[in-house]
């Protein structure tokens, strides 16, 4: 049986054989098989030189910018709906988004044109005027104010 | 991290599948976003890392080509572009015996995009890749008994079509 393997059978034990995995029975028949067939002889060899192409494949180097690439296009983590609370607050303290969010409030400003700023600047003087009022009342009310208003009218009477 | 130290792999293997060096670049991305959406479902009790991302990138693969496939003929899917080769080993010596090693391996890789899907994959796998059998089981989820008789196929496949072209 050993010496009438056909090249069908051959076939299909020839990856078995280069990788030395057959037993001892088989590994006889392949080889006086081999001995008898000069076709199958070359596809052993055809089949080796494929096995050793491979191992030897080159190994390509992918671009530089690949990995960057990748890393920048898959997110890190997952966020919860509170990490992403606390992140937005933070990039709002960054100087970029600092600086952004302050050009936009003047490019806005400017934009908004004169009834914006009219209605700023009328209802600032309106809260300045009010202050100001206060604090000369209370000037004029203080005790030390009205001290020295009685020690001069007093001298004046005096002179 | 997973990144910088797997994508090389991924690259070459997606390379190797398909022969373009365009489509590989665009499919190294595609397999991490999806081994980073699929990430929860690796199980470090059932296989190696290494093992579980090439099934993700075979399957990846699979896809990709499948939808290229009636857009595109095989055929035309090596040209022009193994001038960037990177590097081919310090084995040779001498100038020739590097040309012809890289002449070979053009005509190997030609042969093996031109076999069918079953066969390429497992080759690559096992004779480019280097993975063990049980391994390629785990990858490919079919019988170790199939993925040694498409292997035998293959590399017979493969040395019949080299040995046309001599």
């Amino acid at each position: 049986m050993l010496n009438n393997l056909k090249c069908a059978d051959f076939e299909e034990k020839l990856s078995d054989y280069i990788e030395q995995s057959l037993g001892k029975d088989d590994r006889t028949s392949v080889e006086m098989h081999l001995h008898s067939c000069q076709s199958c002889g070359e596809l052993v060899s055809g089949m080796m030189q494929v096995i050793a192409a491979g191992r030897d494949f080159p190994v390509h180097t992918p671009p530089a910018w690949l990995a960057t690439r990748i890393v920048a296009n898959t997110p890190t983590e997952r966020l919860s709906l509170r990490s992403r609370f606390a992140s937005f607050w933070k990039s709002l303290g960054e100087p970029r988004t600092a600086l952004a969010i302050f050009t936009a409030a003047i490019v806005m400003g400017w934009i908004g044109g004169g009834a914006v700023r009219e209605a700023v600047f009328s209802r600032a003087e309106g809260v300045v005027s009010c202050a100001y009022d206060r604090a000369i009342r209370s000037y004029y009310r203080s005790p030390v104010v009205i001290e020295i208003h009685s020690r001069l009218d007093q001298f004046m009477e005096n002179s | 991290m997973v990144v910088r130290q797997h994508h090389q792999r991924v690259y070459n293997f997606a390379y190797r599948y398909n022969g373009r060096f365009d489509e590989a670049e665009d499919l190294t991305q595609e397999i991490f976003l999806k081994v980073y959406r699929t990430l929860h479902t690796y199980k470090p009790e059932l296989g190696a890392f290494e093992t579980w991302m090439m099934r993700v990138s075979r399957n990846c693969i699979i896809d990709h080509y499948r939808k290229l496939k009636t857009e595109r003929r095989q055929t035309d899917s090596l040209e022009g572009e193994h001038e960037q080769v990177a590097e081919t080993g310090n084995r040779f010596s001498n100038p020739a015996d590097m040309l012809d090693h890289r002449e070979l391996s053009e005509r190997v890789h030609a042969a093996l995009v031109r076999l069918s899907e079953d066969l390429r994959e497992v080759l690559i796998l096992r004779d480019l890749e280097g993975f063990a059998y049980e391994e390629i089981v785990e990858i490919l989820r079919v019988p170790i008994g199939t993925v040694k008789s498409r292997i035998n196929r293959g590399r017979m496949e493969m040395a019949k079509m080299l040995k046309k072209e001599i």
